[in-house]
């Protein structure tokens, strides 16, 4: 080391032993501070264990949080600021629903609407199965002006637009769905499948389905969230309600006034038919201006 | 031992275990995130999180080169989000006048520099120069590329000698 080396070294060792030292003290897992927002599939913080630890003396009680998990289990859940508490997520719905209108303050010059179906809950842009329902799936609707190159380093790696390949024409596309496909496609470790055209509600647009990767460490992303892209209103994080092994089916809907992402998941867990129903569900969505659902 | 006796002398050794690394670690990551951040309450907090979430995760990183390093990350991930709109603060509390004779003394212009470096240099300043890691553990850590940690820290050197007008 050079002395100018030894003197930040030193100087930084005499710094922290003038901090002034914390009591023992019972231990509480996380402060109360809303921080994550990663959509209803991390939304619910569940107790599910306290291991007493002997230290120095004391009695230390760290409770450990889980929940519902994918991969190897070992990744904790998270608070959610805007996703529903396991109440809520669980909550009986009333016999009056007869569909879910998705529309949010930035995509007024769209609306989304989807079917009621038994079971089945909404909770501001995310519509979803209830969490008692065997393998978890939904959808979450989104306005997004770019996409991160990075979803685990989402803070540092940037956003793309517009980065379309010849070499990757979508069918059916013209250049609208593939300059945000295209890119989605390129983060890393994602599978993504070959992108189709698809049509929602006579719109046109394209459809992928990509993966998140299984092996996935949550806690050494950026504040903990694999974030794909970013929430044009800047009302959430963006779309960050990932978790490790979770399949995602974007699609892009192309209609004259602005993009429309519906983005349906399953966990790992989900078998084949909860696959089919989030699909009949999927193909049921009804994308259009307000004036056309009256 | 048969299957569930077997069982629970294992998780007791895993217990025991994470309450060494507990006992050897916290009061060092505290004060790394401490010097890190500016402040020493979210560095309690963001301390007692990553330890919480480090025995919630114990199986996975217990395997891990540096766990210790999975816990100092994973305070500043918790603790970034209470710095979005703000910059890391200046440590400010330290009052060198307190300090026992025989403690050593911090330079506190040095200190003050530390904490003028950016976001991206403080940690890795942190972990290499009070953490002692080597610059490899500091890699590991971090999960980048060793030549990465080599350059932030030659970039941060150059920045705080400039703001202290000494030589690297």
């Amino acid at each position: 080391m050079t002395k100018f080396e030894d003197r930040l070294r030193a100087s930084l060792h005499a710094a922290a032993e003038l901090l002034p030292d914390t009591a023992e003290r019972i231990v509480t897992p996380a402060p109360p501070t809303p921080r994550r927002v990663r959509g209803p599939l991390v939304g619910v913080t569940v107790m599910v264990g306290a291991v007493a630890i002997p230290l120095l003396g004391s009695l230390l009680w760290f409770s450990a949080l889980g929940g519902p998990r994918t991969g190897d289990g070992a990744d904790s859940e998270r608070l959610v600021e805007s996703s529903p508490t396991a109440e809520e997520a669980n909550a009986p719905t009333g016999p009056n629903e007869i569909e879910f209108v998705i529309g949010r303050p930035h995509l007024l010059y769209a609306e989304v609407h989807a079917p009621y179906r038994d079971g089945w809950v909404q909770h501001d842009n995310f519509v979803y199965r209830r969490l008692d329902s065997g393998g978890r799936i939904g959808f979450s609707v989104w306005h997004t002006d770019g996409v991160y190159a990075d979803p685990c380093h989402w803070e540092t790696s940037g956003t793309e637009w517009g980065a379309i390949e010849d070499s990757q024409p979508i069918p059916g596309d013209d250049g609208h769905a593939a300059a945000f496909i295209v890119p989605l496609m390129n983060q890393p470790n994602r599978q993504p499948s070959t992108p189709v055209e698809a049509r929602v509600s006579g719109w046109g647009g394209a459809r992928v389905e990509l993966s998140v990767p299984a092996d996935l460490d949550l806690e050494l992303c950026d504040q903990g969230r694999y974030t794909a892209w970013t929430d044009i209103s800047d009302t959430t994080e963006g779309n960050s309600n990932h978790e490790p092994g979770q399949a995602d089916i974007v699609i892009f809907v192309d209609i004259d006034r602005g993009g429309v992402i519906i983005d349906g998941w399953l966990t790992a867990d989900a078998s084949v038919s909860d696959r089919v129903e989030l699909e009949e569900m999927l193909v049921s969505i009804e994308v259009g201006f307000p004036e056309d659902f009256g | 031992l048969a299957g569930d006796d077997q069982g629970s002398v294992s998780s007791m050794a895993s217990q025991r275990e994470f309450t060494d690394f507990y006992t050897e670690w916290r009061d060092s990551i505290r004060r790394a995130l401490a010097l890190t951040i500016g402040d020493i309450t979210i560095a309690d907090d963001a301390t007692e999180e990553a330890m919480t979430r480090a025995l919630a995760s114990w199986a996975k990183i217990r395997d891990y080169d540096r766990p210790e390093g999975w816990v100092y990350r994973v305070g500043l991930n918790w603790s970034r989000g209470l710095f979005r709109k703000r910059r890391y603060e200046i440590l400010t509390h330290l009052d060198p006048d307190s300090a026992p004779a025989e403690t050593p003394v911090p330079d506190v212009d040095v200190i003050d520099a530390v904490g003028r470096l950016s976001r991206q240099l403080r940690p890795i300043v942190i972990a290499r120069y009070y953490l002692d890691w080597s610059t490899a553990d500091v890699a590991a850590a971090f999960d980048i590329p060793e030549g990465t940690v080599k350059s932030r820290l030659s970039r941060a050197l150059t920045r705080l000698a400039q703001d202290l007008g000494a030589t690297p």
